[in-house]
């Protein structure tokens, strides 16, 4: 359904993508992760047909974006990130402007507003001014419009960001309910979602694919950092990083800030399954450490596993 | 569909928002208040007496409304593309399955429409004059709202491209009214730079370009002019539209940008030469400011030669100027011009003896005339003169009381002389007379006394011998050798005088009958006013159906002829049944002699004959159409014009002014009523779409 082969983007001095390849079935739903300038944006921009690649080629449903821009955007459905709205407008207003634009037949105008409408729970707001809504409600009418004229392909960019969490759900559920049906590319950097989502995942890197998998892969990557503690520990810190190495179960330690010569903070993962608090406390008391401070690692997982990702691909 | 969705989509943004009412009322309360204001100052300078609607009053009044545009339209045309920029709506525009150009005329044709709105009811001012004074000069207005329409269409041409470049709007509405205010001062001043220089800034000056609208002249060349500025801009438009699409793969030079720009710049520039050299004009004037008499066209069209014009030139007269010799230029390749200001050239001046403002040195042929001022009827005498090496000599005869050229025609003298006639008096009693006249034309200007016998023998040989005589007598003069002379050839002065219970109405007495009749090919139908005689004779044919006669112009049917003297003042004016005869009565007529059959044939002589001999003096020549009668006649007499029209001649305006009370009725009207509406609708829909939310 969507061909990407050597797409390169630069902009000016700075190469936004590079040589980036990949295949998309039809049906299929893939997440994009990647961090903050990964290049995640641009490559959506490309599919949209915002702007062409600099280099390579694209094609969506059997159309070469270069030569076919305009049928191609009529397949396409286009959620971006910064949720751009008329401020002036209605609810039901803009989403008819959009449906016109995008060429849905006078016909079935009506019948399709009304059901995009109700699927991203539009109903109530219809004759509101969208400038007096909410930033969630604008993440809504952002999903309406990519989703009036039936897309076959569908390209979201961050889509659950300003939501609530019963909203979340919502979108996520119905985003699945189109699994099979539409082809969806998800650019995200929220793990759970890709992984309650997608049957594929492809992660950027500055500008590169760094992983182009199944969920199985991304589930291996998950479960492997999948529990985190920080603690603030008065010893010697040598000592204590070739203790806790030592110790079966534990992934990795990472010597933090030190706040004084002998005390420091530890950044400690651990498998899912491990009794790391039980463990700590025996080696405190067999080594005569003073635990000041202990708890689960703040620092969310998903960006962890960025970080992780990020580090790691670079080393191979 | 589409475009119209984007149209119907920006024209709701427009009329939703604050900023259009808040422009809306700005709008109409300033044109409201410089109509006003115009107004006023029209009537000071009609009860001085010198101004007319269409220049002292509509001119000044559409300058003002292209100012008002040029400062508020950048405000409605700013947000168009800027806004979408900041807030990103562009991106959500551009990822649609829609073509730029869409997208770029919805928003125009919005704009447009919210101009087409400003200017309806600035029209409403003018319909309010219109009941006042009578909607005859409205046709100017058509020039008038073009050059508005025109100018306002180009100024959102430029603001949508601006706005295009920016995401800011304040940036989008500075930079328009910066290129405007650019283009404004462009001619501002005439001293920065050289003639050549002008010439060229002026080409390039939406302003100097746009003010002969506001006379209610169209130039295609000007209407052409911002057509293209406004289609380039609109291509440059796309283009920034289109920029992020460019960096692309596999693009070949020539599809770059640059090579587009240049492509779009070129085509503009030569389109835009094309039209300057094949331009068409409409005047739409009342008085025909602007247009051509029939006659100069003729004479422009016949130039074989150069002609070369060098105005000398006061400042702030070179834009008139320009208009004149590109009025003259229209009709012909071989008429060049330069216009020198004299203040800047005082050196030139002197070397060519050039005290006054306005002289024009005129070259042709290594010929050399200094006019006084160029005008179309001294420009035309010249080239007539230049035109037609062996012209007539125009000869009035004297001795029997005839009106002299140098008295009571001087006036017709220097019309004639003015076109390049070469005027003498000629004594027909003398034997060198014969010699004289050859090739020239005859005038008898209304003797009192009768012709002497071999003066009447000089006559008839000149005329069989190819002569051409005007004969112009007056009622009640007995000149019975001269009547036995036109005997000879069919044709005779009838007796009484005519009288003419319409021409009253038209200022004249009831013994100056109107003229309203002229034969097919004479002056056929070219004159708009009839002419006017002042104590007419009728003229008439002898015999029937002689083919070498012509009754030319005949009185009114109103009109009648009254067979002994009568004083109108006494109440004698009335139709006497059974004596006096009814109109129409011929005032005008042509024998048309040819030598006797068997004789060689020369050239035709001609007699034309005119019952009245005052209406070219000096107090009636300026009446009606008389001038016009005359010169034409002496043009189609002599046969070097075959083309009888209409002289330029001044129009006259209505005495046009504005009673207090509908001084007041206009200053409620349109300063306070009419801004008043968009600022109620104004607030009501922002009332009501804060409560609606």
């Amino acid at each position: 359904m969507i061909e990407v082969a050597s797409v390169g983007k630069r902009f000016g001095t700075i190469n936004a993508l590079r040589n980036v390849s990949f295949q998309v079935e039809k049906g299929e739903i893939v997440g994009l992760l990647g961090r903050n300038g990964a290049g995640k944006t641009t490559m959506l921009r490309i599919l949209a047909c915002f702007f062409p690649p600099s280099e390579g080629q694209v094609s969506i449903a059997g159309l070469n974006l270069a030569t076919d821009s305009l049928a191609a955007r009529g397949k396409i459905g286009y959620f971006l990130e910064k949720t751009p709205v008329y401020r002036e407008m209605r609810v039901a207003e803009f989403l008819e402007f959009a449906a016109k634009l995008k060429g849905v037949a006078r016909t079935v105008r009506k019948n399709g507003l009304a059901e995009v409408m109700d699927v991203c729970g539009l109903d109530g707001v219809r004759r509101r001014m969208i400038g007096n809504l909410s930033r969630g409600y604008h993440t809504r009418i952002g999903l309406a419009q990519a989703l009036l004229g039936e897309p076959e392909v569908l390209l979201l960019d961050e889509p659950t960001v300003g939501l609530d969490p019963e909203q979340i759900i919502e979108i996520r559920d119905l985003i699945k309910g189109l699994a099979g049906r539409k082809t969806i590319i998800l650019s995200t950097h929220i793990l759970s979602e890709v992984s309650q989502l997608c049957s594929k995942i492809i992660i950027l890197d500055r500008g590169a694919i760094v992983a182009d998998d199944s969920q199985q892969t991304l589930k291996a990557f998950l479960q492997r950092g999948n529990a985190a503690f920080t603690a603030l520990i008065d010893a010697p810190a040598g000592q204590v990083v070739e203790e806790l190495q030592k110790t079966p179960g534990i992934v990795r330690v990472e010597l933090g800030q030190a706040v004084s010569p002998t005390v420091a903070h530890y950044l400690i993962e651990t498998a899912s399954d491990f009794d790391f608090p039980a463990v700590l406390c025996g080696l405190a008391f067999n080594n005569r450490w003073i635990l000041r401070e202990f708890q689960p690692a703040k620092m969310n997982l998903e960006e962890m596993f960025v970080e992780l990702i990020g580090k790691e691909t670079l080393h191979q | 569909m589409n475009i119209y969705a984007i149209f119907t989509k920006e024209l709701r943004g427009y009329f939703v928002s604050p900023a259009l009412y808040v422009v809306l009322v700005a709008f109409f309360t300033l044109s409201g208040y410089f109509f006003y204001t115009d107004i006023a100052l029209y009537s000071n300078w009609v009860s001085s007496g010198r101004a007319n609607p269409v220049e002292g009053l509509f001119y000044y009044y559409f300058m003002d409304l292209r100012f008002l545009l040029m400062l508020l339209m950048p405000l409605m045309t700013m947000r168009l593309f800027a806004e979408e920029k900041r807030v990103g709506t562009f991106e959500l525009l551009a990822t649609y399955p829609v073509r730029e150009i869409e997208v770029l005329a919805g928003k125009y044709l919005a704009s447009m429409t919210v101009l087409i709105l400003m200017l309806t009811v600035t029209l409403i001012n003018f319909l309010l004059l219109g009941f006042f004074w009578g909607f005859y000069v409205f046709p100017v207005l058509l020039a008038g709202f073009l050059g508005l329409m025109l100018f306002g269409c180009s100024l959102i041409a430029c603001g949508i491209f601006i706005s295009s470049l920016t995401e800011n709007q304040a940036v989008a509405a500075m930079g328009t009214f910066g290129i405007f205010v650019m283009f404004w001062f462009l001619t501002w001043n005439e001293m920065i730079a050289g003639e050549e220089v002008i010439k060229v800034l002026a080409r390039f000056s939406l302003f100097d370009r746009i003010e002969y609208f506001f006379k209610g002249l169209i130039d295609s060349k000007d209407v052409i002019f911002f057509l293209l500025f406004i289609i380039f801009l609109l291509g440059m438009t796309l283009l920034s539209l289109k920029a992020r699409t460019f960096w692309k793969s596999g693009r070949r030079f020539y599809e770059g940008p640059i090579v587009t720009i240049l492509l779009i710049t070129g085509i503009t520039v030569a389109l835009e030469i094309v039209a300057f050299r094949h331009n068409v004009r409409i005047d739409l004037t009342p008085t025909k400011s602007y247009s051509l008499a029939a006659q100069t066209i003729k004479v422009l069209r016949e130039l074989d030669k150069d002609v070369r014009f060098a105005v000398f030139y006061k400042q702030g007269q070179r834009k008139e100027l320009e208009e004149f010799f590109g009025r003259l230029s229209l009709y012909t390749p071989h008429l060049k011009y330069s216009l020198i200001d004299l203040d800047r050239n005082p050196a030139q001046a002197k070397l060519q003896n050039i005290t006054t403002y306005g002289q024009t040195i005129v070259e042709y042929g290594g010929k050399k005339d200094v006019l006084s001022v160029p005008t179309e009827e001294s420009v035309l005498g010249l080239l007539i003169k230049y035109s037609h090496k062996g012209k007539p000599k125009i000869y009035f005869t004297q001795g029997h009381g005839e009106n002299s050229p140098d008295k009571e025609y001087s006036v017709l003298d220097k019309a004639l002389r003015d076109e390049g006639w070469r005027v003498e008096m000629i004594d027909l009693s003398r034997k060198e007379a014969a010699d004289a006249l050859k090739n020239s034309l005859l005038v008898v200007g209304g003797p009192q006394k009768d012709f002497y016998d071999e003066e009447i023998e000089q006559l008839a040989s000149f005329l069989k011998g190819g002569g051409k005589v005007i004969l112009m007598v007056e009622p009640f003069v007995r000149l019975p050798k001269l009547e036995a002379l036109l005997a000879k050839f069919d044709i005779g002065l009838g007796d009484g005088v005519i009288v003419d219970s319409e021409s009253k109405l038209m200022g004249g007495d009831l013994l100056s009958p109107l003229i309203p009749h002229f034969a097919e090919g004479f002056v056929a139908d070219s004159f708009k006013h009839p002419a006017i005689f002042p104590t007419a004779r009728p003229v008439e044919i002898k015999g029937e159906g002689k083919k070498n006669t012509a009754y030319l112009a005949k009185s009114s049917a109103k009109s009648w002829i009254a067979r002994e003297k009568i004083s109108p003042a006494k109440g004698e004016a009335h139709f006497k049944e059974g004596v006096d005869r009814k109109g129409p009565v011929p005032v005008a007529l042509i024998v048309v002699i040819t030598g006797a059959a068997g004789e060689r044939s020369g050239p035709a002589g001609a007699l034309l004959c005119f019952g009245d001999a005052d209406f070219v003096n000096d107090q009636f020549i300026g009446m009606m159409a008389n001038k016009d009668l005359f010169m034409n006649t002496v043009g189609w007499v002599v046969g070097t014009l075959d083309l009888i029209s209409t002289r330029p001649q001044e129009y006259e305006y209505p005495y046009h002014y504005l009673t207090q009370k509908q001084g007041h009725l206009i200053f409620w009207l349109t300063v306070v009523a009419i801004p008043l509406i968009p600022l109620i609708i104004g607030v009501s829909v922002y009332l009501y779409r804060r409560r609606r939310g």
